[in-house]
């Protein structure tokens, strides 16, 4: 047998979600806030989509919200995830606005459009802290 | 400015298709184009324009192309994304602005024996979730579809049932096994709610066309296929609203050509539409007009887009039957059906108008009418 294949990671250096990854850490859901329009968005960007001002932060949002839609990995198109298949991924809408489209960790036949989630994150290493959505 | 009638396509062609191991996109390109040539009974040097189209996985600029091609023509371009529409429309512009007369379009891609990893994870967080592969945004919205109009499996299957149907009557497909819709129900999911008979295959090939002024057209040995209408929205911004997966802004592109060229929904003889998923069949039915939002299900379960149906849909067979050439060879055979010169077993009964539909991701789409009158 070889060595498992290493799965991917986010980049949780990268400057531009190196704040993401760290609030990560600490179980925290953070999103970019423009500290000019107030407008909230993930994925980051280096200046603001809206107003174009470079003056932003981190914001710490609700960990609520529902779920926009969800799919089933039914085969390992990424092959590093042939252990975990079938695995849910789902876009959820947080009670803040910002979508992100994370693992579900809910039970397959559970999961619903529209069902209220919560925040949660899985610890992958001593770096790297995963943001999924579970049960509310 | 109106551009019906104005330019017309004289020449189509195409290389082999499938596994083509050792040519590369532009050696792939360059047979096509001889292909094309040889429909329109044209020599490379009567060429004053050539566009290429890049290569899905890279390749195939103008300036890549150009030294197989053996001449530098006045008027050469590249676009970065495919499906031939937008190149079809730069080629319009550039001949109705008298920049070139006679212009070459091509594709060239050799992303199957080349490995293309389409499911390669970006660097991000929903690389890191295992959200790989465009059959997982085909999937998120086709989820969020059923769960909307209640569009069922049985219904959302007969794109793929459809397409199959038509490819088993064109030898240049490669899928030909039969495929009923009991067949895909049996099935396992993929990407749930989807099958890999929904998705495409990639493959190696090239196709071309050759476009030129309605006057130039009339010398040429076929019958020319007029541009009547042609429509274009970006949505470049990206994933920025909730309901981005569900590509809501194709609506203005219809719009668009329906109020430019006078034409409806259902004056149009045969439909094409790019493929890579069958959710892309599914959208663009319902925002070009041809249903209503939502009723694309049952609308698609009536047989409607099958041979001998109202509205036939791809009838190549799709780049879910046929090959993946980035909708390309959609058009090549939208032309061979208005010339009425395919197999006689796939021949649409006297065509007169074909429509084309297509994108590129979530970010843009355009659409063609065109047709054998002024
Ligand atoms: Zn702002």
């Amino acid at each position: 047998m070889s060595a498992p294949r290493p799965k991917p990671l986010p980049d949780v250096k990268a400057p531009d979600t190196a704040g993401f990854y760290e609030a990560a850490k600490r179980h925290s859901l953070v999103v970019q806030k423009c500290n000019n329009c107030g407008e909230m968005r993930f994925p980051p960007l280096p200046i603001c989509s809206n107003c174009w001002s470079s003056d932003q932060d981190w914001a710490e949002i609700e960990p609520t919200g529902t779920v926009w839609s969800w799919v089933v990995y039914h085969r390992a198109l990424e092959p590093s995830f042939a252990d975990e298949i079938p695995y849910a991924v789902g876009r959820v809408k947080t009670t803040a606005g910002p979508t992100f489209t994370v693992r579900l960790n809910i039970p397959i036949e559970e999961i619903e459009i529209d069902m209220p989630v919560t925040a949660t994150f899985k610890d992958v290493n001593d770096e790297v802290s995963l943001l999924e959505f579970s049960k509310a | 400015m109106d551009i019906r009638g104005k330019v017309a396509i004289v020449g189509v062609g195409h290389s082999e298709q499938g596994t083509l191991p050792g040519r590369s996109p532009e050696q792939l390109s360059i047979e096509a184009i001889k292909s094309a040539l040889d429909d329109a009974k044209l020599t490379k040097e009567q060429l004053d324009g050539l566009i290429t189209c890049k290569s899905v996985q890279g390749g195939n600029a103008d300036v890549q192309v150009g030294p197989l091609f053996g001449l530098s023509p006045q008027y050469s371009q590249t676009l970065d994304y495919g499906t031939c529409n937008f190149s079809l429309h730069l080629a319009v512009q550039a001949i109705l602005t008298g920049m070139a007369e006679t212009i070459c379009l091509v594709y060239g891609a050799n992303a199957r024996s080349g490995r293309f990893n389409f499911s390669a994870s970006a660097p991000n967080l929903a690389g890191a979730s295992g959200f790989v592969h465009i059959a997982g945004q085909g999937a998120m919205a086709l989820q969020r579809h059923k769960k909307k109009f209640g569009t069922t499996d049985e219904q959302f299957g007969m794109f793929a049932v459809s397409e199959r149907e038509w490819a088993r009557l064109n030898p240049l497909a490669i899928f030909q096994d039969p495929l009923t819709i009991e067949d895909y129900l049996a099935k396992p999911y993929m990407v749930e709610p989807m099958r890999r008979e929904d998705v495409t295959m990639i493959s190696d090939g090239g196709v071309a066309l050759i476009v030129t002024s309605a006057e130039r057209a009339k010398d040429f040995p076929n019958k020319p296929i007029y541009i009547l209408g042609m429509a274009e929205q970006s949505e470049i911004r990206g994933d920025y609203f909730d309901d981005y997966l569900m590509r809501p802004f194709l609506k203005k592109s219809g719009e668009q050509v329906w109020r430019n060229t006078g034409l409806k929904p259902s004056d149009i003889d045969i439909l094409y539409i790019q493929d890579p998923t069958a959710m892309w069949d599914l959208q663009m039915v319902e925002h070009y007009g041809f249903v209503p939002e939502g009723e694309g299900g049952p609308w698609v379960a009536e047989g409607h887009t099958r041979p001998g149906g109202s509205l036939p849909l791809n009838t190549n067979g799709g780049q879910l039957s046929e090959s993946y050439m980035w909708g390309w060879l959609h058009i090549v055979e939208a032309v061979r059906q208005l010339r009425g010169t395919v197999e006689p077993q796939r021949q649409v009964p006297n065509p007169e108008l074909a429509m084309y539909c297509s994108t590129m991701t979530f970010m843009k789409g355009a659409c063609s009418i065109i047709g054998t009158h002024q």
